[in-house]
């Protein structure tokens, strides 16, 4: 009962957190642009056969490596194929991988971090040290062996991208798990018998939602960035499927013929990122000012 | 006639923070003197402005927002107002010097104390280092801390509170100051560490020469060590006068209150008397006398009325309306 | 001191063994037949079989990896399936390639952004700040294989004054280390700045100012080197970007270094490179990190002396 009456208060504590937080939200410009913009981004993802001016593999031998027309308003690549439509759809895979991969990592993370920074102990040495070991290896390497492992493919990259990004939340989660677990109503939650998993679920992983929230969309502009490099390298999505990495590989053999044609998906990479990536600032600083290294 | 010329002299001083709230007046006309080898002491509760006082007499109001917008400052009668920025990092730590009220945080954890002394003394005098580690190591000795050789290589988290506090009083009298200004120098150290470090600025006082004033919530620690004393409320000086006058006979009520609060051993009061409500916001204050709201006595020329500092003929000045007709009142008495 | 010393050591030597277990295990769980992929389907299956006991690819995994790791200490990791030379050799001398691009892009990324970020802290709120934020920002979302193209389309096909690719000259080290340095910069920039700031609000340095120490030293001396200990820990993780990053850039540039050798490796599917470059580059930055870690004391003295070091 008294459990209760406590888990209600932290409720209304959430609440008027989270209240206080998107207010303050509210007042960046900002941070509403970047909102507006990636929310305008997925419509884009979603209605690509609405949007764009051609079906996806549609090749207009008539312009091949052709410069921005009123016909192609980016121009067109090495097999008439118009760059606005690919960059269209090619918005799909970036997105996507900021979900799928980001929501495979977040699982990873949070349930490694949480069970380290719980129990503590032997546990948390040895995640510890597993975390260190995953963390040895720079991402992107780690990635592209991953792919050579698993093949090339878009749900490859989701998985390789995934499993490369879990030990930076792990990291973090086991470090506010630890001082959570000190406070009161975890203490409580104890004491009436809770089993640790329950605690862990019901009180631990909540209390980091904030925290959660800004890690992620914190990383989710370097697993955009992740996807587009795996596929430039030629090692993540393939032809014909439309990335905008792999559309800035396939334009650097046609720099002198079509310079725009490399120019046009790398500014669709960085707006996508940098909207995110001031978007996760604003968060940060709205909701978790701590974590102001990241 | 320069004998009289007070060693500093604040006239009229202003200090505005402007803020996304609006302009927060932390010093409001502000005026007093300290004289050669006196103690002034400034007392409020915090809010009040005392800090922003010290901080405006050096220089170092933070700005933006803060901005010191009118009054002198005259120290041996040049205005430090109208320095220059080279001027004043001679006059900072040469002239005056400055002890804070965090010594846990006041001194920098990545160099040794010695370090931070000698940088002073590089800064104000034509020593070079190894002149200046040996006055340093004096000062390090003259402030009464023990094996000051050793002590010269040690980082600030090696030594306690008071240490530090010791350091820091070093620090601020190594280019022997005219004037020593101490910001709260006791309120975060441990009541037996207060009485030492209050004796120590006193001794030091006497051996120098120097003026101190003398920053603090606490009563107790100015009636100790001042001789005149400025009691600060909503940045405005409430009741101005000889430290001894001003405790034995308060004559603002805000004062007496305030020395109301000192909890008092001799006297068994069943309960500390506390002033009630809080210290306005300095963006938003009351109409009329600032204290009024807290006042016991307000009455109703309080709610529309600020009342000015006046001067009675003891030489005392009290900003309150009890006290505005003092004038008169005394000459009918007399 | 000491005992942190060791027990870094220590933990440094674990997460070398668990790097060389997860490589070995990720690339042995590879489907297809190394041996067949490097006789090209040319050989029957005797030949092939025959081979791989020559090989030791029919000894059980756990004694294959006791092998791969025993030989791995001593600095062998085997020979290349196609290049016929010993991995090391070939990590070694693209090594030296990488290295020096890497040492380039450290250079200009620490140099260009600590000293824009120390600036933006200065002249906070005001117009230097906003453009040096505002180009960091911009910088920290393009990738550098993107900035590589833009600055080869830039200064090699239009303006010709920079070549496109090789390292030839010393001037052909500008456009690989600029465009993989260029987010790295940034982020420091910002990295700096904040912890600038951070510094610049503590008490000390208002002992500072009322001690007349001029607002340069106040910041080159007082705030910098407090400031200093984040950015430091943050040059572990740069260090392992740099590594990863150059993957992309050496291959956009034609730098035959360690990430172009990977690349092609994993293109062939040629394992022992494969092995022993993911191995290698782990390796560094782990090595990196235990020397930053044991660096912290010159900047932190509360580190240093909280062994019996001084005294």
């Amino acid at each position: 009962m008294s459990i209760k009456a406590n888990a209600n208060v932290q409720d209304a504590a959430y609440t008027s957190f989270y209240h206080d937080a998107f207010v303050r939200l509210k007042r960046d410009k900002i941070a509403i642009a970047c909102l507006v913009f990636i929310v305008l981004l997925i419509l884009v993802a979603i209605f690509a056969p609405l949007i764009a001016p051609y079906p996806e593999g549609f090749q207009d031998t008539s312009a091949i490596l052709a410069g921005p027309s009123s016909k192609h308003w980016l121009g067109t690549d090495e097999f008439g194929r118009d760059i606005l439509t690919r960059i269209i759809y090619g918005s799909r895979i970036s997105l996507s991988v900021g979900l799928i991969a980001e929501a495979i990592a977040v699982t990873i993370g949070v349930f490694l971090g949480a069970l380290a920074g719980y129990y503590g102990g032997k546990i948390d040495a040895v995640i510890s040290r597993i975390i260190e070991i995953f963390a040895s290896f720079p991402h992107i390497l780690f990635a592209i062996v991953i792919m050579f492992v698993l093949g090339t493919g878009v749900i490859n990259v989701f998985l390789a991208i995934g499993f490369v990004g879990w030990t930076g939340i792990a990291r973090i989660i086991r470090a506010q798990v630890m001082q959570l677990k000190e406070k009161e109503f975890v203490e409580a939650a104890r004491a009436s018998g809770g089993s640790d998993l329950k605690i862990i679920l019901r009180h631990l992983i909540p209390n980091c939602l904030s925290t959660i929230i800004v890690v992620v969309t914190m990383a989710i502009p370097s697993d955009i960035m992740y996807e587009a490099s795996l596929s430039f390298l030629g090692l993540g999505v393939q032809p014909p499927v439309s990335s905008w990495g792999e559309m800035i590989s396939m334009a650097r053999k046609y720099l002198r013929t079509n310079p725009t044609y490399s120019v046009f998906p790398g500014i669709a990479l960085v707006l996508t990122v940098l909207a995110f990536n001031l978007l996760g600032d604003a968060l940060r600083d709205a909701l978790d000012p701590k974590l102001k290294n990241l | 006639m320069t004998d009289k010329q007070p060693l500093l002299k604040v006239r009229d001083l202003c200090t505005y923070f402007y803020t996304e709230e609006g302009i927060v007046y932390a010093l409001d006309d502000v005026s007093f003197d300290v004289a050669r080898g006196q103690t002034l002491g400034i007392v409020g509760e915090s809010g009040s402005g005392k800090s922003v006082t010290a901080l405006s007499i050096m220089r170092l109001v933070q700005s933006p927002p803060g901005r010191i917008v009118s009054g002198t400052v005259e120290l041996l009668g040049e205005d430090i107002l109208k320095k220059s920025r080279k001027e004043m990092k001679q006059i900072r730590g040469g002239k005056i010097g400055m002890i804070f009220q965090e010594p846990m945080t006041s001194l920098n954890p990545v160099y040794t104390v010695g370090n931070q002394i000698m940088e002073s003394i590089l800064l104000h005098s034509d020593c070079n280092r190894k002149q200046a580690k040996e006055r340093a190591i004096e000062m390090l000795r003259l402030v009464g801390i023990p094996l000051p050789e050793k002590r010269f290589g040690e980082y600030p988290h090696q030594l306690s509170g008071g240490m530090r506090q010791r350091v820091m009083i070093a620090i601020a009298l190594s280019c022997n100051p005219q004037l020593l200004i101490c910001d709260e120098p006791t309120t975060a150290l441990d009541v037996t560490i207060q009485a030492q470090i209050l004796e120590l600025i006193n001794d030091l006082k006497q051996q120098t020469g120097a003026s101190v004033i003398m920053i603090t919530h606490d009563l107790g620690v100015i009636s100790r060590v001042a001789d005149e004393v400025m009691v600060m409320y909503a940045g405005k000086a409430m009741e101005y006068g000889a430290a001894r006058d001003v405790f034995t006979q308060p004559r603002h009520p805000y004062t007496a209150a305030l020395l109301k609060s000192i909890p008092n051993l001799e006297e068994d009061v069943e309960r500390l008397h506390v002033i009630e409500g809080m210290v306005p916001s300095l963006s938003k204050r009351p109409q009329g006398c600032l204290f009024h709201p807290r006042c016991k006595q307000a009455m109703t020329v309080c709610q529309e009325k600020r009342p000015a500092l006046t001067t009675a003929p003891d030489g005392r000045r009290v900003r309150c309306f009890l006290h505005s007709d003092a004038v008169e009142k005394e000459a009918a008495h007399g | 001191m000491l005992k942190f010393t060791l027990r870094r050591l220590y933990q440094t030597i674990i997460v070398l063994l668990g790097v060389t277990l997860v490589t070995f295990t990720m690339v042995n769980v590879v489907p297809g037949d190394p041996v067949a992929v490097m006789l090209q389907k040319k050989a029957d299956d005797a030949t092939i079989n025959r081979i791989r006991d020559q090989m030791g690819l029919n000894d059980p995994l756990p004694a294959q990896y006791f092998r791969f790791l025993t030989n791995a200490v001593t600095g062998d990791f085997g020979n290349s399936y196609f290049q016929k030379k010993p991995v090391m050799e070939l990590i070694l001398r693209a090594f030296s390639v990488t290295g020096t691009l890497a040492v380039l892009v450290l250079a200009f990324a620490i140099t260009l952004g600590v000293l824009m970020g120390t600036l933006a802290a200065v002249f906070r709120g005001k117009w230097v700040d906003r453009v040096i934020m505002m180009i960091s920002t911009l910088g920290m979302a393009a990738p550098s294989f993107w900035l590589a193209i833009i600055l080869q389309l830039i200064f090699g096909l239009t303006l010709k004054w920079l070549p496109i690719s090789g390292l030839r000259q010393p001037s052909a080290y500008i456009m690989p280390s600029v465009a993989l340095g260029m987010i790295y910069a940034a982020s420091l920039a910002r990295l700096t700045r904040t912890n600038i700031l951070d510094a610049m609000n503590q008490d000390y340095i208002r002992t500072a100012r009322s001690k007349g120490v001029g607002e340069f030293f106040v910041v080159a001396k007082h705030a910098f080197k407090n400031a200093g200990i984040p950015i430091l820990t943050y040059l572990g993780t740069l260090i392992k970007s740099i590594l990863g990053g150059s993957v992309l850039v050496e291959t956009i540039f034609s730098i035959n270094g360690l990430g172009k050798l990977l690349v092609e490796a994993i293109m062939k599917r040629d394992i022992p490179i494969i092995q022993g470059c993911t191995v290698y580059i782990a390796a560094v930055f782990v090595i990196a990190n235990l020397l930053i870690d044991l660096t912290y004391g010159l900047f932190d003295p509360r580190i240093r002396v909280a062994g019996p070091a001084k005294r």
